[in-house]
């Protein structure tokens, strides 16, 4: 049995299924048959590849394998991941405590390079996390960055897309959620020192490297701005985030 | 090889286009456009071209979205595939670059011209396309591992060139001789022939009893309110009323698929729902499976990015129709892979 999960979201031209054998042996498969499409699926080979050595160090059989080549057509099958997922519309605080998981998973396996830069997962939101009893799990490595990002980006940005969901509207967050955001922001500066922009205008840093090196994830800024809803915050937005976020970090420390 | 008996047995056009003397013509676009189209060719690129002068056919061209279905065969790579009313090729480019050769039949042959330049584009050398009338074609005995009809099987009973613009919803008076869902048997049964015996059809239309024509979405055929499901013979008075002719573009319930395509001669069929519709699938589910974790596929935008009403109203059917009800009959669009 197979079944279409995604086909080509936010124009990432790769086509997701679920393989279901009569065994009940579960597999993904993924395929691309553009360029575009056929990058992403050789960085997610990548990404499944580091992660697998940090996080899976005995497993033997690499968890994620190209299935089949040719000059412009790409599969690549992966091991499936039972597990939970979370709800990432139910906003930050009735996800706090995948947050915090998620934060704590990061702190634990991602390591920082001498010049403060790390890998880079490139789309660590909930959607892309499965949680069971072996703790957390992260998929969906196609942005993935052997060396990409300062170390941090990508809790950052875990956390200013689960915010983004419940204040596109014009909302402001709410206290819970700035705390949220502040604490987190603490937990990882005490496992590492975080640049300076980090601590002190995380969003307006989030916005900007994106802004900068979007090469890493796209070529054209415009076709992506789906994919990265938080670059449609304006400056004043950002800014007066920044600002709640900042009072509550000076009150903790 | 089916390549070398295309080339004994046709007249060579340009490239990779062969005739079998029997054209005709079923475009979205008039003979004018097509014309226009193809005629640019020489010095620019399909891509170009459509940009240019058709860009709504854009995406329907040229999405990888488009051949998100074909996974359903289960593709080793090593398969001689037969595209049944290719057009331009969405699924036909992407049936090449993943298998070991394709022949593309259609009737019209300016969609063949632009066909044969994007195969060129994109520098594939294992397709063929043959121009002619899908139910005369000669029998290919026991050749082919994949047969794909995309979008193709309710316009079987049509007779006549269609400029569908001129087409669709309009009045224009003809006949037709036989029963529309014995010409579908017909054809359906040639499909199946020329498959060898571990060979698999790819099918994939619009369901009869989808939702949205419930709630007055408009006949994708025929530009008329509730025809398809309604009683055939009900839908050919108000189609004779409104357009002049009977209604033919005849489609079917899951079972109905099913029955058809027994009747045809296939041994095995599993059936498929088809989310938003199968132009551009977004979810293929079993249809034997749960609707379980069912996810709106209906955006709330439309294509200029906009969110409207009608979107709106759309995706709450949709999911009231399948998240909580799991009416899985009144699913939009079928997929069905069949077994030789
Ligand atoms: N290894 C895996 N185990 C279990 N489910 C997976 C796995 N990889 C992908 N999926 C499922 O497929 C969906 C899409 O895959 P993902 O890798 O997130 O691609 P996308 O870039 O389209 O979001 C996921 O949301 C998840 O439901
Ligand atoms: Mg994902």
């Amino acid at each position: 049995m197979i079944e279409l999960l995604k086909n080509c979201s936010n124009g990432n031209d790769v086509s997701t299924y679920l393989v279901i054998r009569d065994t009940g042996f579960k597999k993904i498969v993924k395929i691309a048959a553009t360029p575009v499409g056929m990058r992403n699926l050789r960085r997610e080979v990548g990404g499944w590849g580091w992660y697998q050595e940090m996080r899976y160090p005995k497993k033997e059989e690499p968890i994620c394998r190209i299935a089949q080549e040719g000059g412009s057509f790409l599969k690549i099958e992966l091991e499936f991941m039972e597990g939970a997922r979370a709800d990432c519309r139910k906003g930050l605080e009735r996800n706090h405590e995948n947050i915090r998981k998620a934060i704590e998973h990061y702190c634990e396996i991602w390591p920082s390079f001498p010049d403060g830069t790390a890998p880079l997962h490139g789309d660590l939101s909930l959607d892309n996390m499965i949680y069971n009893a072996d703790g957390v799990h992260v998929i969906d490595w196609e942005h993935f960055h052997e060396k990409g990002a300062p170390w941090g980006f990508d809790p950052l940005y875990l956390l200013f897309e689960t915010l983004f969901l419940r204040i596109r509207n014009g909302k402001r967050p709410s206290r819970a959620e700035v705390a949220i955001i502040a604490d987190s922001i603490g937990v990882l500066n005490r496992k590492q020192e975080l640049q300076s922009q980090m601590i002190d205008h995380p969003l307006r840093f989030l916005v900007e490297f994106i802004t900068v090196n979007h090469r890493l994830w796209c070529d054209e800024l415009p076709a992506f701005q789906n994919k990265f809803p938080i670059l449609t915050f304006t400056a004043d937005r950002v800014s007066s985030i920044d600002t709640t976020i900042r009072a509550r970090l000076k009150e903790g420390m | 090889m089916i390549r070398d008996e295309i080339r004994n047995l046709y007249q060579n056009i340009e490239g990779c286009i062969y005739s079998t003397g029997s054209e005709g013509y079923w475009s979205n676009l008039d003979k004018k456009e097509n014309e226009e189209l193809v005629s640019v060719l020489e010095h620019m690129s399909t891509k170009e071209s459509i940009e240019k002068y058709q860009p709504w056919l854009s995406i329907i061209i040229f999405s990888p979205k488009r051949g998100g279905g074909l996974e359903l065969l289960d593709l080793s790579g090593d398969e001689t595939c037969i595209d049944y009313g290719c057009m331009w090729g969405a699924l036909t480019v992407a049936l090449a670059k993943r298998c070991k050769h394709v022949l593309g039949v259609d009737q019209t042959m300016n969609s063949l011209k632009f066909l044969n330049a994007r195969i060129r584009e994109e520098g594939l050398e294992n397709v063929d396309l043959l121009c002619g009338d899908l139910r005369e074609i000669r029998n290919f005995e026991n050749r082919f591992d994949v047969a794909v009809v995309n979008g193709v099987l309710e316009w079987i009973p049509e007779n006549g060139p269609i400029e569908l613009k001129k087409y669709y919803g309009k009045r224009d008076v003809k006949k037709y001789s036989g029963d529309p869902r014995e010409q579908q048997v017909l054809f359906l049964r040639k499909v199946h022939q020329n498959l060898n015996e571990k060979g698999k059809l790819y099918l994939s239309i619009e369901n009869r009893f989808d939702f949205k024509t419930f709630l007055g979405m408009k006949d994708p055929h025929a530009n008329l309110l509730f025809t398809s499901f309604l009683p055939r013979k009900i839908a050919d008075i108000l189609s004779g009323l409104i357009l002049g002719r009977p209604y033919v573009n005849w489609l079917y319930s899951f079972k109905g698929i099913d029955a058809l395509l027994k009747e045809a001669g296939f041994s095995g069929v599993d059936l498929y729902m088809c989310f938003p519709d199968y132009r551009f699938p977004e979810r293929i589910i079993p249809y034997s499976s749960s609707l379980k974790d069912f996810r709106r596929t209906i955006s709330l935008r439309n294509a200029k990015g906009q969110v409207t009403i009608k979107r709106n109203l759309g995706a709450v059917a949709e999911y009231i129709t399948f998240k909580i009800l799991k009416a899985k009959y009144f699913a939009p669009s079928i997929v069905a892979i069949a077994y030789k």
